[in-house]
C-alpha cells in the first residue's frame, strides 16, 4: 500500500516519511540514553553514616564480626515479604547481637516507590532504626507502585517506631538519599544479583529453596559458624 | 500457491502481520522499559553475555524493540524493519533454547519479570515453553511478510 502512494506527491510523502522515522529515532536514542544515564552509580550522592563504600553502600551492621552476610532485597517485592515473615525474627537477632557483620542493600528495580522506601530505610539508619523501618515496611507491604508508599506516610511510620528527630522528616522530604539508592541498584547489577530475595553468606548465595524454610534457613548460618 | 499470493487478500494478511508483530514488540519493550534494572537482571540470568555487556544490553534492547515496532506499525521501510524483528526474534529463541537446553532456572523475562523463578526450579513446560512458541510464531510471521508478493 505504501507503494501505491509513493507516486501521487512524492516531495510531500518523503518529508513526512523523513519526519515520522526522525520521531521514532529520537524516541530510541533518548530513552535508551536515559536508561544508560540514569542507571548508573551517582558519584557524589550522600550516603548514610552506615554505609559500608567497600560492599556498594550497602548498610553496614557489626563490621568486625567473622561471618559476612549480605541481603538483598527489594520493599515491594512479594517474595521478600514472604521471606521476612518467617526469617526477619531471627535476621534482627543476629544482627542485634552482634553475631553477623550483616550489609542490607535495599534494591529498587520493582519501580518508583522501591526508591522512596529504600530512601526512608536509609534516613531511618541514620537514626539507628534501619532495622524496625525495614520490618514495618515489609509487614506493610501492598501492590506494587500502587500510590500507597509516600514521603508523608514514610514519615508518619518512622514515628511511630520511636523516631523523634526533626532530621529524619527532614532526610526524607528533601529525598536526601534517593541518588544513593542508584548506588546500591548499580552495585547489585555488577554483582549480578538476578533474583530477590538474595542472602549471601561470606559471598556465597543460599540454596534458593532455603528462602521460606526458617529450620532450613538457620542451618545455612549454623553451617557458616553462626551461633 | 496463486491462490495464496491473491493480490487484493495478500497486502491485507501482511498488514495484520505486521500489526501483530508490531504490537507484542511495542508491549515487551514498553513493560521492560519501565524496569530497566529488571531488564538487565533478565539478560544476566541467559548467562550468555558479560555481566556488564548484558548491563548495557538490557537498558537499551526495551527501546530498540520499541523502535522497531513503531516503524513496523507505521509500515516506514517495512521489509528492513521485519528484517530486523526477525533477527531479534532469532536471538531469542536462541537464548531461550540454550537457557532450556543448559536447565537454568530462569524466567524468560519476554515481557518483563525475568529473573530466576522465584522457587529456583527450571520449568520449561509453564515459562519457557510458552515464550519459546510466541516467538516461534512471530518469527513465522516475519517469514510469511518477507516472502515475495507474488
Amino acid at each position: 500500500m505504501a507503494a501505491s502512494n509513493k507516486g501521487s506527491s512524492g516531495k510531500g510523502d518523503k518529508t513526512t516519511r523523513n519526519l515520522v522515522v526522525g520521531m521514532i529515532l529520537l524516541v530510541v536514542v533518548a530513552g535508551a540514553g536515559a536508561a544508560l544515564a540514569s542507571n548508573h552509580a551517582v558519584k557524589n550522592a550522600s550516603k548514610p553514616s552506615a554505609v559500608e563504600a567497600s560492599d556498594g553502600d550497602g548498610i553496614g551492621f557489626n563490621p568486625n564480626a567473622p561471618v559476612k552476610v549480605d541481603f538483598y532485597e527489594d520493599f515491594q517485592c512479594p517474595h521478600c515479604r514472604d521471606f521476612e515473615a518467617v526469617n526477619s525474627g531471627y535476621i534482627n537477632k543476629l544482627t542485634t547481637d552482634g553475631k553477623i557483620h550483616a550489609v542490607f542493600h535495599p534494591m529498587s528495580f520493582i519501580g518508583n516507590e522501591s526508591v522512596l522506601t529504600a530512601a526512608a530505610a536509609a534516613c531511618a539508619s541514620d537514626q539507628g532504626k534501619f532495622l524496625q523501618l525495614r520490618n514495618a515496611i515489609f509487614a506493610n507491604q501492598a501492590t506494587e507502585n500502587s500510590g500507597v508508599w509516600t514521603n508523608t506516610k514514610l514519615i508518619v511510620m518512622g514515628a511511630t517506631l520511636g523516631i523523634s528527630s526533626k532530621k529524619y522528616a527532614e532526610c526524607i522530604n528533601s529525598g536526601q538519599y534517593l541518588n544513593w539508592t542508584k548506588n546500591v541498584e548499580d552495585y547489585a547489577g555488577k554483582a549480578n544479583i538476578n533474583s530477590t530475595p538474595t542472602v549471601l553468606i561470606n559471598g556465597k548465595p543460599i540454596a534458593q529453596n532455603t528462602y521460606l524454610n526458617a529450620t532450613a534457613f538457620q542451618a545455612a548460618f549454623a553451617a557458616a559458624g553462626v551461633k | 500457491m496463486k491462490k495464496f499470493f491473491n493480490p487484493t487478500v495478500q497486502p491485507w494478511l501482511t498488514l495484520l502481520a505486521r500489526l501483530i508483530l508490531g504490537g507484542v514488540l511495542l508491549a515487551a519493550g514498553w513493560i521492560k522499559a519501565m524496569k530497566p534494572s529488571e531488564a538487565a537482571a533478565s539478560v544476566r540470568v541467559y548467562e550468555v553475555l558479560p555481566v556488564n555487556i548484558a548491563n548495557t544490553f538490557g537498558y537499551t534492547l526495551p527501546w530498540v524493540e520499541i523502535g522497531i515496532a513503531l516503524l513496523l506499525i507505521v509500515g516506514i521501510w517495512s521489509r528492513w524493519t521485519s528484517v530486523a524483528a526477525g533477527t531479534l526474534m532469532l536471538l531469542f529463541v536462541i537464548a531461550i533454547a540454550q537457557a532450556w537446553a543448559r536447565k537454568l532456572p530462569i524466567n524468560c523475562g519476554c515481557f518483563g519479570n525475568g529473573g530466576i523463578t522465584t522457587d529456583g526450579k527450571v520449568h520449561p513446560w509453564t515459562v519457557c515453553n510458552r515464550d519459546y512458541s510466541r516467538h516461534r510464531s512471530n518469527f513465522a510471521l516475519n517469514f510469511y511478510y518477507l516472502l515475495p508478493r507474488r
